[in-house]
Protein backbone atom coordinates (compact mmCIF):
# COMPACT_ATOMS: atom_id res chain seq x y z
CA UNK A 1 0.00 0.00 0.00
CA UNK A 2 1.40 3.60 -0.69
CA UNK A 3 0.31 6.32 1.15
CA UNK A 4 0.50 10.10 0.58
CA UNK A 5 -0.06 12.20 3.49
CA UNK A 6 -0.41 16.34 3.00
CA UNK A 7 2.76 16.34 0.97
CA UNK A 8 3.94 19.82 0.23
CA UNK A 9 6.53 20.69 -2.40
CA UNK A 10 7.75 24.39 -2.74
CA UNK A 11 10.39 25.00 -6.10
CA UNK A 12 12.55 28.09 -5.37
CA UNK A 13 11.65 28.77 -2.11
CA UNK A 14 12.21 32.28 -0.25
CA UNK A 15 12.65 33.84 -4.19
CA UNK A 16 10.59 35.95 -6.28
CA UNK A 17 9.75 33.04 -8.57
CA UNK A 18 8.53 30.69 -5.46
CA UNK A 19 5.80 27.74 -6.56
CA UNK A 20 4.10 25.32 -4.87
CA UNK A 21 4.10 22.41 -6.75
CA UNK A 22 1.96 20.41 -4.20
CA UNK A 23 0.13 21.60 -1.69
CA UNK A 24 -1.39 19.22 0.75
CA UNK A 25 -1.47 16.43 -1.54
CA UNK A 26 -3.38 12.97 -0.01
CA UNK A 27 -3.34 10.34 -1.75
CA UNK A 28 -3.48 6.14 -1.10
CA UNK A 29 -3.15 3.36 -3.05
CA UNK A 30 -4.22 0.06 -2.55
CA UNK A 31 -2.00 -3.03 -3.43
CA UNK A 32 -2.75 -4.41 -6.61
CA UNK A 33 -4.79 -0.93 -7.51
CA UNK A 34 -4.49 0.22 -11.20
CA UNK A 35 -4.23 4.32 -10.64
CA UNK A 36 -4.68 6.43 -13.63
CA UNK A 37 -3.31 10.37 -12.75
CA UNK A 38 -4.56 12.90 -15.22
CA UNK A 39 -4.19 16.94 -14.99
CA UNK A 40 -3.68 20.07 -16.79
CA UNK A 41 -0.01 21.29 -17.41
CA UNK A 42 2.28 22.05 -14.06
CA UNK A 43 -0.74 20.64 -12.03
CA UNK A 44 1.86 18.51 -9.96
CA UNK A 45 1.93 15.03 -11.84
CA UNK A 46 5.48 14.82 -12.57
CA UNK A 47 6.79 16.11 -9.37
CA UNK A 48 4.12 13.36 -7.79
CA UNK A 49 6.37 10.82 -9.34
CA UNK A 50 9.72 12.33 -8.25
CA UNK A 51 8.23 12.07 -4.32
CA UNK A 52 7.42 8.43 -5.25
CA UNK A 53 10.81 7.57 -6.96
CA UNK A 54 12.60 9.80 -4.26
CA UNK A 55 14.52 11.91 -6.64
CA UNK A 56 13.33 15.04 -4.76
CA UNK A 57 11.84 15.18 -0.49
CA UNK A 58 8.46 17.33 0.33
CA UNK A 59 9.08 19.59 2.30
CA UNK A 60 6.17 18.54 4.87
CA UNK A 61 4.26 15.53 4.68
CA UNK A 62 4.51 11.56 5.02
CA UNK A 63 5.55 9.29 2.51
CA UNK A 64 4.82 5.59 3.52
CA UNK A 65 5.46 2.49 0.96
CA UNK A 66 4.48 -0.61 2.37
CA UNK A 67 4.24 0.78 5.95
CA UNK A 68 8.15 2.01 5.52
CA UNK A 69 8.34 5.15 6.15
CA UNK A 70 10.42 6.73 3.10
CA UNK A 71 12.25 9.55 4.83
CA UNK A 72 15.19 10.79 2.25
CA UNK A 73 16.49 7.12 0.70
CA UNK A 74 19.06 6.77 -1.76
CA UNK A 75 17.10 6.94 -5.00
CA UNK A 76 18.92 3.16 -6.42
CA UNK A 77 17.39 1.43 -3.14
CA UNK A 78 14.04 3.07 -3.39
CA UNK A 79 13.98 1.94 -7.05
CA UNK A 80 14.19 -1.40 -5.74
CA UNK A 81 10.67 -1.08 -4.44
CA UNK A 82 9.52 1.24 -6.96
CA UNK A 83 9.73 0.80 -10.98
CA UNK A 84 9.04 3.10 -13.72
CA UNK A 85 9.19 3.67 -17.30
CA UNK A 86 9.23 6.99 -18.98
CA UNK A 87 8.07 8.19 -22.31
CA UNK A 88 10.93 7.99 -24.02
CA UNK A 89 11.52 4.26 -24.74
CA UNK A 90 15.51 4.37 -24.99
CA UNK A 91 15.19 5.56 -21.19
CA UNK A 92 13.91 1.95 -19.79
CA UNK A 93 16.20 -0.45 -21.61
CA UNK A 94 20.10 -1.46 -22.49
CA UNK A 95 21.15 -0.54 -25.92
CA UNK A 96 23.95 -2.42 -26.45
CA UNK A 97 22.96 -5.71 -24.93
CA UNK A 98 20.72 -8.51 -26.44
CA UNK A 99 17.22 -9.20 -25.49
CA UNK A 100 18.11 -11.71 -23.28
CA UNK A 101 20.43 -9.85 -21.00
CA UNK A 102 17.98 -7.23 -20.67
CA UNK A 103 15.90 -9.88 -18.96
CA UNK A 104 18.73 -11.13 -16.80
CA UNK A 105 19.00 -7.37 -16.20
CA UNK A 106 15.40 -6.86 -15.10
CA UNK A 107 15.67 -10.02 -12.85
CA UNK A 108 17.77 -8.35 -10.95
CA UNK A 109 16.39 -6.94 -8.05
CA UNK A 110 18.98 -5.06 -5.59
CA UNK A 111 22.26 -7.58 -5.11
CA UNK A 112 19.86 -10.07 -6.02
CA UNK A 113 19.22 -12.08 -9.35
CA UNK A 114 15.97 -14.36 -9.36
CA UNK A 115 15.62 -16.46 -11.95
CA UNK A 116 12.02 -16.27 -11.81
CA UNK A 117 11.69 -12.79 -12.99
CA UNK A 118 13.61 -14.20 -15.89
CA UNK A 119 10.94 -16.85 -17.02
CA UNK A 120 8.38 -14.29 -16.08
CA UNK A 121 9.97 -11.92 -19.13
CA UNK A 122 10.18 -15.11 -21.44
CA UNK A 123 6.39 -15.35 -20.57
CA UNK A 124 5.30 -11.67 -20.48
CA UNK A 125 7.46 -11.56 -24.27
CA UNK A 126 5.43 -13.80 -26.03
CA UNK A 127 2.41 -12.65 -24.97
CA UNK A 128 3.08 -9.91 -27.01
CA UNK A 129 2.85 -11.40 -30.02
CA UNK A 130 5.58 -9.42 -31.63
CA UNK A 131 7.99 -12.23 -31.94
CA UNK A 132 10.53 -10.57 -29.76
CA UNK A 133 10.95 -14.26 -27.86
CA UNK A 134 12.41 -15.24 -31.07
CA UNK A 135 14.72 -12.95 -31.06
CA UNK A 136 16.75 -12.97 -27.93
CA UNK A 137 20.09 -12.54 -29.30
CA UNK A 138 19.58 -9.46 -31.50
CA UNK A 139 20.56 -6.44 -29.41
CA UNK A 140 18.19 -3.86 -28.51
CA UNK A 141 19.42 -0.69 -30.17
CA UNK A 142 17.79 -2.72 -33.35
CA UNK A 143 14.27 -2.83 -32.41
CA UNK A 144 11.48 -0.12 -32.62
CA UNK A 145 10.04 2.18 -30.19
CA UNK A 146 7.47 0.47 -30.02
CA UNK A 147 9.08 -3.07 -29.20
CA UNK A 148 11.43 -1.06 -26.99
CA UNK A 149 8.32 0.63 -24.94
CA UNK A 150 7.25 -2.92 -24.44
CA UNK A 151 10.59 -4.58 -23.52
CA UNK A 152 11.11 -1.67 -20.90
CA UNK A 153 7.57 -2.33 -19.00
CA UNK A 154 8.35 -6.09 -19.12
CA UNK A 155 11.94 -5.11 -17.51
CA UNK A 156 10.44 -2.68 -14.88
CA UNK A 157 7.63 -5.34 -14.20
CA UNK A 158 9.62 -8.39 -13.45
CA UNK A 159 11.58 -7.04 -10.54
CA UNK A 160 8.30 -7.18 -8.68
CA UNK A 161 7.96 -3.70 -7.95
CA UNK A 162 5.58 -2.55 -5.04
CA UNK A 163 4.90 0.31 -7.37
CA UNK A 164 5.11 1.00 -10.98
CA UNK A 165 4.85 4.08 -12.04
CA UNK A 166 3.95 4.57 -15.83
CA UNK A 167 5.36 8.27 -17.00
CA UNK A 168 3.16 9.08 -20.01
CA UNK A 169 4.58 5.67 -21.12
CA UNK A 170 2.63 5.50 -25.03
CA UNK A 171 3.08 9.31 -25.91
CA UNK A 172 5.93 8.45 -28.50
CA UNK A 173 4.72 5.64 -29.65
CA UNK A 174 1.96 5.28 -32.71
CA UNK A 175 -1.78 3.78 -31.84
CA UNK A 176 -1.06 -0.13 -32.99
CA UNK A 177 1.81 0.58 -30.74
CA UNK A 178 -0.08 2.04 -27.99
CA UNK A 179 -2.39 -0.79 -28.52
CA UNK A 180 0.08 -3.56 -27.48
CA UNK A 181 1.46 -1.70 -24.79
CA UNK A 182 -1.67 -1.05 -22.46
CA UNK A 183 -2.38 -4.39 -23.37
CA UNK A 184 1.14 -5.40 -21.98
CA UNK A 185 0.24 -2.94 -18.96
CA UNK A 186 -3.47 -4.19 -17.76
CA UNK A 187 -1.93 -7.96 -17.79
CA UNK A 188 1.03 -6.90 -15.57
CA UNK A 189 -1.78 -5.28 -13.22
CA UNK A 190 -4.59 -8.11 -13.44
CA UNK A 191 -1.98 -11.52 -13.80
CA UNK A 192 0.68 -10.15 -12.15
CA UNK A 193 -0.95 -8.56 -9.28
CA UNK A 194 1.60 -5.32 -9.71
CA UNK A 195 0.33 -2.07 -8.53
CA UNK A 196 0.59 0.76 -11.34
CA UNK A 197 0.13 4.88 -11.18
CA UNK A 198 0.05 6.12 -14.17
CA UNK A 199 0.18 9.69 -15.89
CA UNK A 200 -1.21 10.45 -19.09
CA UNK A 201 -2.52 12.90 -20.98
CA UNK A 202 -4.40 11.00 -23.42
CA UNK A 203 -7.95 10.61 -22.80
CA UNK A 204 -8.99 7.70 -25.70
CA UNK A 205 -6.50 5.73 -23.11
CA UNK A 206 -8.29 7.15 -20.18
CA UNK A 207 -11.71 6.02 -21.06
CA UNK A 208 -10.55 2.44 -22.71
CA UNK A 209 -8.24 1.20 -19.99
CA UNK A 210 -8.93 3.28 -16.67
CA UNK A 211 -9.95 1.98 -13.89
CA UNK A 212 -9.48 4.77 -10.86
CA UNK A 213 -9.08 8.49 -12.01
CA UNK A 214 -7.66 10.94 -9.85
CA UNK A 215 -7.12 14.49 -11.02
CA UNK A 216 -4.49 16.80 -9.67
CA UNK A 217 -5.03 20.47 -10.12
CA UNK A 218 -2.93 23.15 -8.07
CA UNK A 219 -0.98 20.51 -6.44
CA UNK A 220 -3.68 18.82 -4.70
CA UNK A 221 -6.55 16.09 -5.41
CA UNK A 222 -9.51 17.57 -6.81
CA UNK A 223 -11.32 14.38 -7.78
CA UNK A 224 -10.52 10.36 -7.04
CA UNK A 225 -13.17 8.27 -8.36
CA UNK A 226 -13.66 4.57 -9.95
CA UNK A 227 -14.28 5.11 -13.51
CA UNK A 228 -17.46 2.72 -14.71
CA UNK A 229 -16.79 2.28 -18.32
CA UNK A 230 -20.24 3.91 -20.48
CA UNK A 231 -21.39 1.11 -22.83
CA UNK A 232 -23.07 3.87 -25.58
CA UNK A 233 -21.22 6.83 -27.07
CA UNK A 234 -23.45 9.51 -25.50
CA UNK A 235 -21.85 8.04 -22.34
CA UNK A 236 -18.65 8.49 -23.94
CA UNK A 237 -19.27 12.01 -24.60
CA UNK A 238 -20.76 12.83 -21.27
CA UNK A 239 -17.90 11.33 -19.50
CA UNK A 240 -15.45 13.01 -21.89
CA UNK A 241 -16.99 16.37 -21.23
CA UNK A 242 -16.60 15.85 -17.23
CA UNK A 243 -12.87 14.96 -18.05
CA UNK B 1 63.14 -4.00 -38.48
CA UNK B 2 62.48 -6.57 -35.53
CA UNK B 3 59.03 -7.53 -36.28
CA UNK B 4 58.70 -9.66 -33.24
CA UNK B 5 59.97 -7.30 -31.22
CA UNK B 6 57.55 -4.78 -32.65
CA UNK B 7 54.42 -7.55 -31.90
CA UNK B 8 55.68 -7.54 -28.29
CA UNK B 9 55.47 -3.83 -27.69
CA UNK B 10 52.04 -4.01 -29.28
CA UNK B 11 50.90 -6.88 -27.27
CA UNK B 12 52.10 -4.83 -23.76
CA UNK B 13 50.67 -1.71 -25.57
CA UNK B 14 47.32 -3.61 -26.00
CA UNK B 15 47.02 -4.11 -22.20
CA UNK B 16 46.84 -0.21 -21.93
CA UNK B 17 44.25 -0.09 -24.37
CA UNK B 18 41.92 -2.55 -22.99
CA UNK B 19 41.70 -0.48 -19.96
CA UNK B 20 41.16 2.33 -22.13
CA UNK B 21 38.36 0.17 -23.95
CA UNK B 22 37.15 -0.65 -20.87
CA UNK B 23 36.39 3.02 -19.46
CA UNK B 24 35.45 4.36 -22.52
CA UNK B 25 33.51 1.84 -24.33
CA UNK B 26 32.34 -0.28 -21.45
CA UNK B 27 31.04 1.78 -19.35
CA UNK B 28 31.20 5.03 -21.07
CA UNK B 29 33.28 7.19 -18.05
CA UNK B 30 36.25 9.15 -20.09
CA UNK B 31 39.27 8.72 -18.00
CA UNK B 32 42.82 10.10 -17.73
CA UNK B 33 43.71 8.29 -15.04
CA UNK B 34 45.87 5.80 -17.30
CA UNK B 35 48.33 8.48 -18.06
CA UNK B 36 49.52 8.39 -14.36
CA UNK B 37 48.33 4.97 -13.79
CA UNK B 38 50.41 3.31 -16.22
CA UNK B 39 53.42 4.93 -14.93
CA UNK B 40 52.53 3.77 -11.46
CA UNK B 41 52.30 0.60 -12.92
CA UNK B 42 55.64 -0.04 -13.79
CA UNK B 43 57.07 2.42 -10.68
CA UNK B 44 55.51 -0.02 -8.23
CA UNK B 45 57.11 -3.68 -9.77
CA UNK B 46 60.59 -2.43 -10.13
CA UNK B 47 60.15 -0.64 -6.74
CA UNK B 48 58.79 -4.62 -5.60
CA UNK B 49 61.50 -6.47 -7.14
CA UNK B 50 64.30 -4.84 -5.31
CA UNK B 51 62.58 -6.06 -2.36
CA UNK B 52 62.79 -9.49 -3.62
CA UNK B 53 59.07 -10.04 -4.61
CA UNK B 54 58.51 -12.46 -7.75
CA UNK B 55 58.19 -11.16 -10.82
CA UNK B 56 54.39 -12.45 -11.36
CA UNK B 57 53.59 -10.68 -8.01
CA UNK B 58 55.16 -7.36 -9.26
CA UNK B 59 52.97 -7.60 -11.85
CA UNK B 60 49.66 -8.15 -9.92
CA UNK B 61 50.50 -5.41 -7.35
CA UNK B 62 51.36 -3.21 -10.26
CA UNK B 63 47.96 -3.07 -11.34
CA UNK B 64 46.13 -3.87 -8.33
CA UNK B 65 47.79 -0.19 -6.83
CA UNK B 66 46.91 1.74 -10.16
CA UNK B 67 43.30 0.08 -10.21
CA UNK B 68 43.19 1.80 -6.42
CA UNK B 69 43.51 5.48 -8.35
CA UNK B 70 41.03 4.43 -10.85
CA UNK B 71 38.67 3.74 -7.92
CA UNK B 72 39.88 6.94 -6.34
CA UNK B 73 38.84 8.90 -9.42
CA UNK B 74 35.49 7.05 -9.50
CA UNK B 75 34.75 8.31 -5.82
CA UNK B 76 35.57 11.77 -6.63
CA UNK B 77 33.11 11.55 -9.50
CA UNK B 78 30.60 9.75 -7.51
CA UNK B 79 30.76 11.63 -3.96
CA UNK B 80 31.95 15.15 -5.17
CA UNK B 81 30.08 15.40 -8.55
CA UNK B 82 33.01 16.05 -10.27
CA UNK B 83 32.71 15.39 -13.93
CA UNK B 84 35.15 12.15 -14.73
CA UNK B 85 37.27 13.72 -16.80
CA UNK B 86 38.04 16.65 -14.16
CA UNK B 87 38.47 14.06 -11.99
CA UNK B 88 40.43 11.64 -13.72
CA UNK B 89 43.37 14.73 -14.16
CA UNK B 90 43.29 15.35 -11.01
CA UNK B 91 44.19 11.94 -10.02
CA UNK B 92 46.69 11.96 -12.63
CA UNK B 93 48.56 15.07 -11.77
CA UNK B 94 48.14 13.55 -8.24
CA UNK B 95 50.17 10.38 -9.37
CA UNK B 96 53.19 12.30 -11.13
CA UNK B 97 54.30 13.00 -7.51
CA UNK B 98 53.12 10.01 -6.21
CA UNK B 99 55.59 7.95 -8.81
CA UNK B 100 58.67 10.46 -8.41
CA UNK B 101 58.03 9.31 -4.10
CA UNK B 102 57.62 5.71 -4.99
CA UNK B 103 61.32 5.41 -7.47
CA UNK B 104 62.70 7.76 -5.27
CA UNK B 105 63.59 9.77 -8.45
CA UNK B 106 62.08 10.41 -11.96
CA UNK B 107 63.24 7.09 -12.88
CA UNK B 108 64.02 3.57 -11.61
CA UNK B 109 65.40 0.81 -13.46
CA UNK B 110 65.08 -3.12 -13.32
CA UNK B 111 67.74 -4.98 -11.04
CA UNK B 112 70.74 -5.61 -12.67
CA UNK B 113 72.26 -9.29 -13.10
CA UNK B 114 75.40 -8.81 -10.90
CA UNK B 115 78.00 -10.53 -9.04
CA UNK B 116 77.78 -9.71 -5.23
CA UNK B 117 81.68 -9.06 -5.82
CA UNK B 118 81.20 -6.40 -8.46
CA UNK B 119 78.01 -4.73 -7.06
CA UNK B 120 80.38 -4.07 -3.85
CA UNK B 121 83.12 -2.68 -6.49
CA UNK B 122 80.77 0.17 -7.27
CA UNK B 123 79.99 0.85 -3.58
CA UNK B 124 83.64 0.59 -2.36
CA UNK B 125 84.59 3.21 0.17
CA UNK B 126 87.32 5.25 -2.64
CA UNK B 127 89.15 8.52 -0.88
CA UNK B 128 86.81 10.86 -1.79
CA UNK B 129 84.32 9.08 0.94
CA UNK B 130 87.57 9.46 3.30
CA UNK B 131 87.65 13.25 2.52
CA UNK B 132 83.91 14.00 2.55
CA UNK B 133 83.64 11.70 5.77
CA UNK B 134 81.27 9.40 4.32
CA UNK B 135 81.01 5.81 5.47
CA UNK B 136 81.05 3.08 2.82
CA UNK B 137 78.25 0.19 3.65
CA UNK B 138 80.35 -2.58 1.89
CA UNK B 139 84.02 -3.30 1.29
CA UNK B 140 85.01 -6.13 -1.02
CA UNK B 141 86.80 -7.86 1.95
CA UNK B 142 83.08 -8.36 3.67
CA UNK B 143 81.33 -9.33 0.61
CA UNK B 144 80.28 -13.00 0.97
CA UNK B 145 80.39 -13.94 -2.71
CA UNK B 146 78.25 -16.84 -1.84
CA UNK B 147 75.52 -15.15 -0.66
CA UNK B 148 72.54 -15.20 -3.57
CA UNK B 149 71.34 -11.52 -3.91
CA UNK B 150 67.53 -10.98 -3.16
CA UNK B 151 66.55 -9.04 -5.53
CA UNK B 152 64.29 -10.56 -8.25
CA UNK B 153 65.35 -10.21 -11.57
CA UNK B 154 63.10 -9.26 -14.87
CA UNK B 155 61.86 -12.50 -16.94
CA UNK B 156 62.54 -10.49 -19.87
CA UNK B 157 66.54 -10.35 -19.53
CA UNK B 158 68.68 -12.73 -21.54
CA UNK B 159 68.85 -16.31 -19.99
CA UNK B 160 65.74 -15.83 -18.15
CA UNK B 161 64.31 -19.36 -19.14
CA UNK B 162 61.80 -17.49 -20.72
CA UNK B 163 60.46 -16.85 -24.01
CA UNK B 164 59.45 -13.27 -24.08
CA UNK B 165 57.13 -12.93 -26.93
CA UNK B 166 55.26 -15.98 -25.28
CA UNK B 167 55.11 -14.84 -22.00
CA UNK B 168 53.18 -11.57 -22.85
CA UNK B 169 51.12 -13.28 -25.15
CA UNK B 170 49.83 -15.50 -22.28
CA UNK B 171 49.06 -12.84 -20.38
CA UNK B 172 47.20 -10.73 -22.86
CA UNK B 173 45.49 -14.16 -23.83
CA UNK B 174 44.59 -14.60 -19.89
CA UNK B 175 43.70 -11.12 -19.26
CA UNK B 176 41.62 -10.70 -22.44
CA UNK B 177 39.84 -13.76 -22.39
CA UNK B 178 39.02 -13.35 -18.44
CA UNK B 179 37.87 -9.95 -19.21
CA UNK B 180 35.45 -11.46 -21.56
CA UNK B 181 33.93 -13.86 -19.28
CA UNK B 182 33.18 -11.45 -16.71
CA UNK B 183 31.30 -9.43 -19.09
CA UNK B 184 29.12 -11.89 -19.97
CA UNK B 185 28.59 -12.63 -15.93
CA UNK B 186 25.59 -11.14 -14.84
CA UNK B 187 27.85 -8.44 -13.11
CA UNK B 188 29.28 -7.89 -16.43
CA UNK B 189 26.08 -7.03 -18.09
CA UNK B 190 24.85 -4.89 -15.53
CA UNK B 191 28.67 -3.35 -16.25
CA UNK B 192 27.98 -3.24 -20.05
CA UNK B 193 23.84 -1.97 -19.17
CA UNK B 194 25.18 1.01 -16.86
CA UNK B 195 27.48 1.77 -19.87
CA UNK B 196 24.93 2.29 -22.06
CA UNK B 197 22.02 3.22 -19.67
CA UNK B 198 23.21 4.60 -16.55
CA UNK B 199 19.70 5.81 -15.59
CA UNK B 200 18.14 2.62 -16.40
CA UNK B 201 20.71 1.28 -14.08
CA UNK B 202 19.64 2.88 -11.06
CA UNK B 203 16.15 2.81 -12.14
CA UNK B 204 16.43 -1.64 -11.62
CA UNK B 205 17.39 -0.72 -8.10
CA UNK B 206 21.54 -1.57 -9.18
CA UNK B 207 23.93 1.05 -7.71
CA UNK B 208 25.64 3.10 -10.40
CA UNK B 209 28.16 4.35 -8.14
CA UNK B 210 29.21 0.96 -7.64
CA UNK B 211 29.69 0.25 -11.49
CA UNK B 212 32.06 3.03 -12.00
CA UNK B 213 34.24 2.04 -9.47
CA UNK B 214 34.52 -1.85 -10.83
CA UNK B 215 34.65 -0.18 -14.39
CA UNK B 216 37.39 2.38 -13.89
CA UNK B 217 39.33 -0.54 -10.92
CA UNK B 218 39.49 -2.50 -14.17
CA UNK B 219 40.43 0.27 -16.66
CA UNK B 220 43.55 1.36 -14.40
CA UNK B 221 44.40 -2.01 -13.30
CA UNK B 222 45.39 -2.99 -17.15
CA UNK B 223 46.95 0.54 -17.52
CA UNK B 224 49.20 -0.63 -14.61
CA UNK B 225 49.62 -4.18 -15.91
CA UNK B 226 50.51 -2.75 -19.23
CA UNK B 227 53.23 -0.10 -17.19
CA UNK B 228 54.41 -3.15 -15.21
CA UNK B 229 55.08 -5.13 -18.16
CA UNK B 230 56.89 -2.63 -20.19
CA UNK B 231 58.86 -1.52 -17.36
CA UNK B 232 59.85 -5.04 -16.94
CA UNK B 233 60.80 -5.42 -20.84
CA UNK B 234 62.15 -1.88 -21.64
CA UNK B 235 64.20 -2.45 -18.23
CA UNK B 236 63.12 0.98 -16.67
CA UNK B 237 60.17 3.08 -15.23
CA UNK B 238 60.29 6.72 -15.74
CA UNK B 239 57.97 9.27 -15.02
CA UNK B 240 56.81 10.49 -18.44
CA UNK B 241 56.42 7.53 -19.73
CA UNK B 242 52.66 7.57 -19.37
CA UNK B 243 52.18 10.49 -21.09
CA UNK B 244 50.03 10.49 -23.95
CA UNK B 245 48.92 6.70 -23.21
CA UNK B 246 44.97 7.04 -23.19
CA UNK B 247 45.25 8.90 -26.91
CA UNK B 248 47.25 6.30 -28.06
CA UNK B 249 45.48 3.73 -26.12
CA UNK B 250 42.35 5.08 -27.80
CA UNK B 251 43.47 5.53 -31.20
CA UNK B 252 44.46 1.36 -31.15
CA UNK B 253 40.88 0.84 -29.78
CA UNK B 254 39.33 2.70 -32.92
CA UNK B 255 42.03 1.25 -34.91
CA UNK B 256 40.96 -1.81 -34.28
CA UNK B 257 37.22 -1.06 -34.25
CA UNK B 258 37.86 0.02 -38.13
CA UNK B 259 39.01 -3.79 -38.61
CA UNK B 260 36.48 -5.72 -36.96
CA UNK B 261 33.50 -3.11 -36.80
CA UNK B 262 31.50 -3.31 -33.44
CA UNK B 263 29.51 -6.44 -33.43
CA UNK B 264 30.15 -9.19 -30.44
CA UNK B 265 31.59 -8.90 -27.61
CA UNK B 266 34.37 -11.31 -28.40
CA UNK B 267 35.24 -9.15 -31.78
CA UNK B 268 34.67 -5.95 -29.01
CA UNK B 269 37.64 -7.28 -26.85
CA UNK B 270 40.20 -8.36 -29.84
CA UNK B 271 39.97 -4.26 -30.96
CA UNK B 272 42.12 -2.86 -28.51
CA UNK B 273 44.25 -5.86 -29.07
CA UNK B 274 44.67 -5.99 -32.95
CA UNK B 275 44.40 -2.20 -33.10
CA UNK B 276 47.37 -1.74 -30.33
CA UNK B 277 49.73 -4.29 -32.31
CA UNK B 278 49.06 -2.29 -35.86
CA UNK B 279 49.42 0.69 -34.34
CA UNK B 280 52.17 -0.33 -32.90
CA UNK B 281 53.47 -1.76 -36.93
CA UNK B 282 52.31 1.81 -38.06
CA UNK B 283 54.60 3.21 -35.44
CA UNK B 284 57.65 1.24 -36.46
CA UNK B 285 57.23 1.74 -40.27
CA UNK B 286 56.20 5.50 -39.31
CA UNK B 287 59.76 5.96 -38.03
CA UNK B 288 61.51 3.72 -40.36
CA UNK B 289 60.23 5.50 -43.50
CA UNK B 290 58.74 8.54 -42.42
CA UNK B 291 62.13 10.55 -42.85
CA UNK B 292 61.94 10.35 -46.41
CA UNK B 293 58.43 13.37 -46.44
CA UNK B 294 60.24 15.11 -43.70
CA UNK B 295 58.60 13.26 -40.75
CA UNK B 296 60.14 13.02 -37.49
CA UNK B 297 59.33 10.49 -34.42
CA UNK B 298 58.15 13.67 -32.04
CA UNK B 299 55.58 14.29 -35.13
CA UNK B 300 53.85 10.59 -34.28
CA UNK B 301 51.48 12.19 -31.06
CA UNK B 302 50.66 14.63 -33.64
CA UNK B 303 49.87 12.71 -36.38
CA UNK B 304 47.85 10.33 -33.54
CA UNK B 305 45.28 12.92 -32.71
CA UNK B 306 45.09 13.89 -35.72
CA UNK B 307 43.84 10.23 -36.75
CA UNK B 308 41.40 10.13 -33.78
CA UNK B 309 39.75 13.19 -34.86
CA UNK B 310 39.74 12.45 -38.50
CA UNK B 311 37.90 8.64 -37.53
CA UNK B 312 35.33 10.74 -35.54
CA UNK B 313 34.80 13.26 -38.19
CA UNK B 314 34.14 10.54 -40.75
CA UNK B 315 31.95 8.34 -38.56
CA UNK B 316 29.59 11.78 -37.91
CA UNK B 317 29.34 11.89 -41.74
CA UNK B 318 28.72 7.97 -41.55
CA UNK B 319 31.64 7.45 -44.50
CA UNK B 320 30.49 3.55 -43.68
CA UNK B 321 27.14 4.15 -45.39
CA UNK B 322 28.67 6.40 -48.27
CA UNK B 323 31.22 3.05 -48.76
CA UNK B 324 28.10 0.39 -48.33
CA UNK B 325 29.60 -1.21 -45.48
CA UNK B 326 27.78 -3.41 -43.49
CA UNK B 327 27.55 -2.04 -39.63
CA UNK B 328 25.89 -2.48 -36.85
CA UNK B 329 26.70 1.18 -35.08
Amino acid sequence: MVELKNIRVVYNKNQTNEKKALDGLNLTIKKGEYVTIIGPNGAGKTTLLKILTGEIHPEEGDYVLNGRDIKHPKPYKLFRNVGIVYQEPDRGVFPDLTIEENLILGSKKGNRFFSFGKYQGLELLKSLNMGLEDRLKTKVKELSGGQKQALAMILAAITYPDLLLLDEHTAALDPKNVEKVMELTLKINTEMGLTILMVTHNMKIVEKYAKRIVEIKEGIVTRDFMYERPQSQVGTDRIRASL
Amino acid sequence: MDLIGIIEQGLIASLAAIGVFISFRVIDLPDLTPDGSYVLGGAVSISLMYVGVPWILCLVFGGLLAGFFGVLTAIIHNKLGVNSLLASILIMTMLYSINIRVMNGPNISVPKETAPMEEARYTEKTKLDDLLGIKSSTSISEVDTTKQTKKTLSPFREKSGYNSTILISLIVLISVFSTIIFLRTEFGIALRGYGGNKEGIKNLGINPELMSIVGLFLGNFYAGLAGSLFSMYGGFADVNMGQGIVVTSLAAVILGEIIFGRFHLFYNMMCPVIGAVVYQILLALAMRYGYTIGFQSSDMKLVTSLFIIIVIGLRRVEVRKWLNLKTSE
